[in-house]
């Protein structure tokens, strides 16, 4: 399961001090920094990677972080992945329903018509869900 | 007192005559705004403004003395004269043109030598790289005979202000942008950013700024490798505005394509015509498929248009870069880089999706100007991210031999039967099994005897003990030689032509050895370009330091943070044989992927939905 690193940035004269991942050409074991919050910044770390020796600058700011509902709020509504999968989740729902079939289908249900809708809107919520989820999220 | 202008204004169409009618705007040349004008020189009356000419398109006005901006709208358009004189006593006419060779969509300026107007793009000099940090700089006017070579010049072409300034298309439909020659200094107390940048200040003149090459170098100043090919110095070279996307079986540069890979998972090389292969070495089949002149973009391209962005960096205003950050920390062309179709630095940035991962359109990027490596429109765009491209120029002739034993003593000393290596070579390590701390590093060893050697600085007393397993890698790095010409290499590795292994390195190429970092324990192979104040690239004019800049190779100031000033870019220092070096970083790299981001760990042989290729081609 990905868990959620957060840390704070460092900075002097000349660097910009941020978090050491491992390097990997795995796309899945790829670690993906997520949003800053009032100066923290986090980042999604895949099952199975372990943090190299992080730079003095902030290693001592890297924790791992317990969700709570407001952070993991918080985090969605900043984190342009998140914002991403939102919009694909729509994109998926819109190419096949308009927002006409919608409020139709919406409007005569029950009906087999809106049980296919629903199900194919949980389908697509659904792999949103898992997106997020492979994010930590 | 006020001045006067006045002028009979003419047509779009080119030809000079009279425009009845027109609307004329004046305004301030800074903010914009239209200006107060009066109808005497007394300051009486207000004509408006805009206003129109008359029937016989004339018009005649008097504003406070100074310089404006003239804007004639037509029905056929606009047409901008910029800066013209409004000065007390000098009546000042637009109709003071050299009538030959208009062309549609011409911008004037006014030339105080002649007290004509003339066209702006004329004021550019033919195959100028420009100044860092002004308008066009990085890209250029082609001197030489194009049409032949097949392309043709985008409308704009020559005018610096232009989104096409320095574009040229191919006939299969490839925009590419001429990048022409340039001396380039680092690190020189002359240089005008070296009281802010020392010795990683760079300066960039056009070849126009020297008698000759003996001139540049005795002012410090080099020509880049990348102006030699064949053995003959170049007058610039055409690279692809785009990463390559498929265009009908054409490996083309194309706004908003879906970039080529090296992978069957994504838009893969082997759908072009011909099927190359679907790995690194099909790049240069790939590019073949536009032309026989074509190659994929060598090293040292690549490495020549990040030494032009952070030599517009460091001399720009936000005037004419738009990636520019005054803060000096993000101050370099952004991508799509942070996994979601953005950049990592900056959320502006967008990109739209190719239908893979989240791997972006070519040129894609909005806003665009930021994407590209000058920050203007006219830019080579998206060298930040996106896919990795094949970089070749620069590979290596590499083998493994087994590790049998690791002392726990200061220095290390590694057991490897007949290990053939020399005192002060580069070997990398991996795969041993107990001392695993000195595993994926890269060392210069210390040669003990046929079958010991033992790793410079590195005390293994309070290592754990070796147990099993490990290879020592070691092997000879070669950079393409400037006799070579590019388009004669292909990609596989038996051949004289050949761009990898031992028959093709000894026909093109010489012995180089990389500067890699090789201290415990900043010796791992991913490193980040910059070390503090540290000099990141060699300011020599010729010889193998020369060389390594010119192929983006520091002189050792790597370290695991980077620089802001080199993008934080991601050096992945390694020995491979038959190495195929990869440059820019992927979509999902991070502040790991930038215009020097440079990946020494891939082979000939290796492939990914992540790498794909820029080509690019010499007229000479």
């Amino acid at each position: 399961m990905t868990s959620i690193v957060s840390y704070r940035k460092a900075y002097d004269a000349h660097t910009t001090y941020t978090i050491a991942t491992p390097d990997s050409q795995d796309d899945n074991l790829r670690c993906t920094e997520l949003c800053t919050l009032d100066g923290t910044t986090y980042v999604a770390v895949p099952d199975g990677v372990t943090l190299p020796e992080q730079p003095q600058e902030i290693a001592d700011s890297v924790q791992t972080v317990t969700l709570t509902p407001e952070l993991r709020e918080a985090i969605c509504t900043t984190s342009p992945h998140v914002a991403l999968i939102n919009t694909r989740v729509r994109a998926a729902i819109a190419e096949r329903y308009s927002m006409s079939d919608e409020i139709k289908l919406i409007r005569t249900a029950p009906s087999p018509e809106f049980d296919a809708y629903n199900a194919y809107v949980e389908d697509c919520r659904a792999w949103g869900r898992a997106q997020r989820a492979a994010l930590g999220l | 007192m006020k001045a006067v202008i006045q002028a009979n204004v003419f047509n779009q169409n080119g030809a000079v005559s009279v425009a009845p009618n027109a609307s004329i705007a004046i305004r301030d040349p800074d903010s914009g705004a239209l200006i107060q004008l009066y109808e005497d020189r007394d300051g009486n009356g207000n004509p408006g403004n805009p206003f129109l000419a008359d029937s016989r398109g004339f018009f005649r006005v008097y504003a406070d003395p100074g310089t404006y901006h003239v804007y004639v709208t037509t029905v056929a358009g606009t047409q901008t004269y910029l800066d013209v004189p409004f000065l007390n006593n000098t009546l000042t006419s637009l109709s003071d043109v050299d009538p030959s060779g208009l062309r549609d969509g011409d911008a004037f300026v006014y030339d105080s030598a002649t007290s004509k107007f003339i066209p702006r793009r004329l004021t550019a000099s033919l195959n100028d790289i420009g100044a860092p940090g002004n308008q066009g700089f990085g890209v250029g006017i082609c001197p030489d005979d194009y049409a032949t070579a097949g392309f043709s010049a985008l409308v704009g072409a020559d005018d610096p202000a232009s989104a096409n300034y320095g574009n040229y298309q191919y006939t299969d439909g490839s925009i590419m942008c001429w990048i022409p020659a340039f001396y380039y200094r680092i690190g020189h107390a002359s240089n005008p950013t070296y009281s802010t940048y020392g010795v990683n200040s760079i300066d960039v003149r056009p070849l126009s700024a020297f008698l000759n090459l003996a001139q540049a170098n005795a002012e410090g100043y080099a020509l880049h490798r990348a102006f030699y090919d064949g053995g003959a110095a170049q007058q610039g070279f055409f690279i692809d505005k785009y990463q390559c996307s498929n265009n009908g079986g054409v490996a083309s540069s194309i706004k908003d394509g879906n970039p080529l890979s090296s992978n069957a998972a994504h838009n893969p090389f082997s759908e072009l015509d011909g099927a190359p292969t679907n790995n690194y070495s099909g790049a240069f089949a790939a590019a073949k498929t536009r032309g026989a002149a074509f190659f994929p973009a060598m090293r040292y391209m690549h490495a020549a248009l990040a030494l032009l962005a952070t030599a517009h960096a460091q001399a720009a205003t936000s005037a004419y870069c738009a990636w520019y950050d005054a803060d000096g920390v993000t101050n370099f062309p952004k991508g799509c880089n942070n996994n979601a179709l953005g950049d990592t630095n900056d959320a502006e940035v967008t990109y739209t999706s190719d239908g893979y991962d989240n791997a972006g359109k070519t040129g894609s990027g909005v806003p665009f100007a930021k994407t590209t490596h000058n920050g203007q429109a006219c830019g080579v765009a998206d060298l930040n991210g996106n896919m990795w491209e094949i970089s070749p120029g620069l590979t290596c002739v590499a083998a493994d031999k087994a590790i049998t034993g690791a002392t726990q003593t200061n220095p290390v000393a590694l057991t490897v039967a007949g290990h053939g290596l020399a005192t002060g070579a580069l070997v990398h390590v991996t795969g041993v099994g107990g001392m695993t701390q000195i595993n994926e590093r890269i060392y210069t060893v210390t040669v003990v005897d046929p079958d010991t050697v033992t790793l410079d600085g590195c005390d293994g007393t309070a290592f754990t003990a070796y147990t099993s397993g490990g290879t020592l890698t070691s092997g000879t790095f070669y950079a393409l030689n400037t006799s070579a010409s590019a388009a004669d290499l292909t990609g596989s590795n038996a051949l004289a032509t050949d761009a990898f292994g031992p028959t093709g390195v000894a026909a093109h190429s010489a012995a180089i050895v990389p500067a890699f970092r090789t201290d415990y324990s900043n010796n791992t192979f991913a490193r980040r370009y910059g070390n503090g104040a540290a000099q990141v690239l060699s300011g020599a004019v010729s010889g193998d330091d020369w060389m390594r800049a010119s192929l983006g190779l520091p002189a050792a100031a790597v370290s695991s943070a980077g620089t802001n000033l080199f993008g934080q870019d991601h050096f992945y220092q390694y020995i491979r044989n038959e190495l195929c070096p990869l440059a820019g970083g992927n979509r999902g790299d991070g502040l790991d992927a930038g215009v020097w981001a440079l990946g020494l760990s891939s082979r000939r042989g290796s492939s990914s939905g992540n790498v794909g290729l820029r080509s690019a081609c010499y007229l000479g």
